[in-house]
């Protein structure tokens, strides 16, 4: 079987040089490149796995990067890495549908994880009132996104690939079980809960039973878009 | 004599070591994360020979060098340095009031004169703050006309944000480092930092805008954006 092959881009080379190298250890195809352009042009050229860019960086940055190859293949995913504490440009592109985001220095370990789940192209679920029109959405930004028939059968409808579920809080005690019956799964999977009329015991019980973030109706969908990816960075470092 | 005391050298001292930590924060973040993964690949490496096992020094080195590096961004997190957020001071102001006190203070040469056509607007600001942003724009257009000339400083407000922009007549900028003038201690002037777009640009995007470069045909023009939203910002009280 073939390696994935994992594209590194980043002007400081010996972040993008010792990235590629544990890449490879263990068991990927890194291919370098030092800035957006170069970058682009050997997206290119051949199909990726998976790409692990910075931001910052000279000619062409990473956020201009990314928009330049979602127009190519955009169902490829993209991980964003940043040595700033808040970053504009960052924000733009996980509204846009960047995979996730790493904060240097990060440990080797969160990279592994975030690339073995990237490459096998993971899923989110929605569950719960208006699930089709949101998960469309989310489809549309770029994201692999299905919806649930309802909450009782979240669990089973999430199936091997999903790794973030959005559910329906304002449905109570059925958000809830559906959050129980997620967490019984011997894949971890992050919650995360859209509300409009849910009271704060609601998504107390939610938040203290490990859920990821709580969005108010209405939400901008890039705020959702930016939770997931922040989800999927965060979910790595475990 | 006493030389004229300089309205905004709290605020532009401020915002130079706020910028400057940032970036110091940003290039050791870059390095802790190559001596990181360094470390790390060198640890995979040697955990495939016998030393690792017969040396429980080996295995000792690489947990201090990971801690350390750990240690380090933990420091960097948090507070290094002055914070411009305490001296900010918001209110209702004219377009006209910040611009004209970057125009009086800006340090430049005898022959260069700083020609000011502003718009009226009002605008919600802390007024030396935004006179720093474009002074600092100010005395980057006359470095780059030797400070010789004319430079031109307009604002007028659009649909969503008041603009501001600093027009001058020198060499202009190459399309194809356009980005690379926002790269921080990058400068290229004898005697200059490098740190004054940078201190312009977090200045306008703490007020919801940006300092972008505006094509042009003859020389060099930069654009400040403020949000005109006449609200205080989500932080100010």
């Amino acid at each position: 079987m073939s390696s994935k092959s994992i594209l590194v881009v980043d002007d400081e080379e010996g972040v993008r040089a010792s990235l590629a190298a544990n890449l490879e250890l263990e068991g990927y195809e890194a291919v370098e490149a030092s800035d957006g352009v170069e970058a682009v042009a050997a997206f290119r050229r051949r199909p990726f796995d998976l790409v692990i860019t910075d931001v910052r960086m000279p000619k062409m940055n990473g956020v201009e990067a990314f928009r330049e190859m979602k127009r190519v293949r955009p169902e490829v995913p993209v991980v964003m890495m940043t040595a700033f504490a808040t970053e504009g440009l960052l924000e733009d592109a996980l509204v846009e549908g960047a995979f996730a985001v790493v904060y240097k220095p990060f440990p080797m370990r969160q990279i592994f994880r975030l690339v073995a789940e990237g490459v096998r192209r993971p899923a989110v679920l929605v569950a719960g009132a208006g699930a089709a029109e949101l998960a469309a959405a989310l489809s549309a930004r770029g994201l692999r996104a299905r919806a649930a028939g309802d909450l009782a059968g979240a669990a089973e409808a999430a199936g091997d690939d999903v790794d973030v579920c959005v559910l329906d809080l304002d449905a109570g005690a059925g958000a809830l079980a559906a959050q129980a019956a997620l967490g019984r799964r011997g894949r971890p999977v992050s919650l995360i809960a859209v509300a409009s009329e849910a009271p704060p015991e609601s998504i107390h019980r939610f938040m203290s039973g490990g859920g990821y973030a709580c969005l108010r109706r209405p939400h901008p969908l890039g705020e959702l878009v930016r939770a997931v990816a922040r989800a999927r960075g965060d979910a790595a470092k475990s | 004599m006493s030389l004229p005391r300089d309205p905004l050298a709290l605020l532009e001292a401020v915002a130079f070591s706020e910028e400057y930590v940032s970036t110091l924060r940003h290039d050791l973040r870059n390095k802790l994360a190559s001596i990181r993964n360094a470390a790390f690949y060198l640890a995979r490496r040697a955990q495939k020979t016998e030393l690792w096992g017969d040396d429980p020094n080996v295995p000792r080195l690489f947990k201090i060098i990971d801690d350390s590096a750990q240690g380090a961004d933990d420091l960097l997190h948090g507070n290094l340095g002055p914070r411009s957020a305490g001296l900010r001071r918001p209110r209702r102001v004219g377009a006209a009031e910040p611009a004209e006190l970057a125009a009086a203070s800006a340090r430049v040469g005898p022959e260069l004169r700083v020609e000011l056509e502003v718009q009226g607007a009002e605008l919600y600001c802390d007024p030396g703050e935004v006179a720093l942003a474009l002074r600092c724009l100010v005395e980057n257009a006359a470095e780059a006309v030797a400070q010789q000339g004319v430079v031109r400083l307009e604002g007028a407000p659009g649909e969503r944000a008041y603009v501001f922009q600093v027009i001058d007549q020198g060499p202009g900028i190459d399309p194809a480092r356009r980005d690379d003038v926002f790269l921080p201690l990058a400068g290229t002037k004898p005697g200059h930092v490098g740190l004054g777009l940078n201190i312009a640009r977090r200045i306008a995007r703490h007020y919801g805008g940006d300092v972008y470069v505006v094509p042009s045909d003859a020389g060099a023009a930069l654009a400040l954006t403020l949000t005109r939203d006449l609200t205080p910002p989500k932080d100010e009280p």
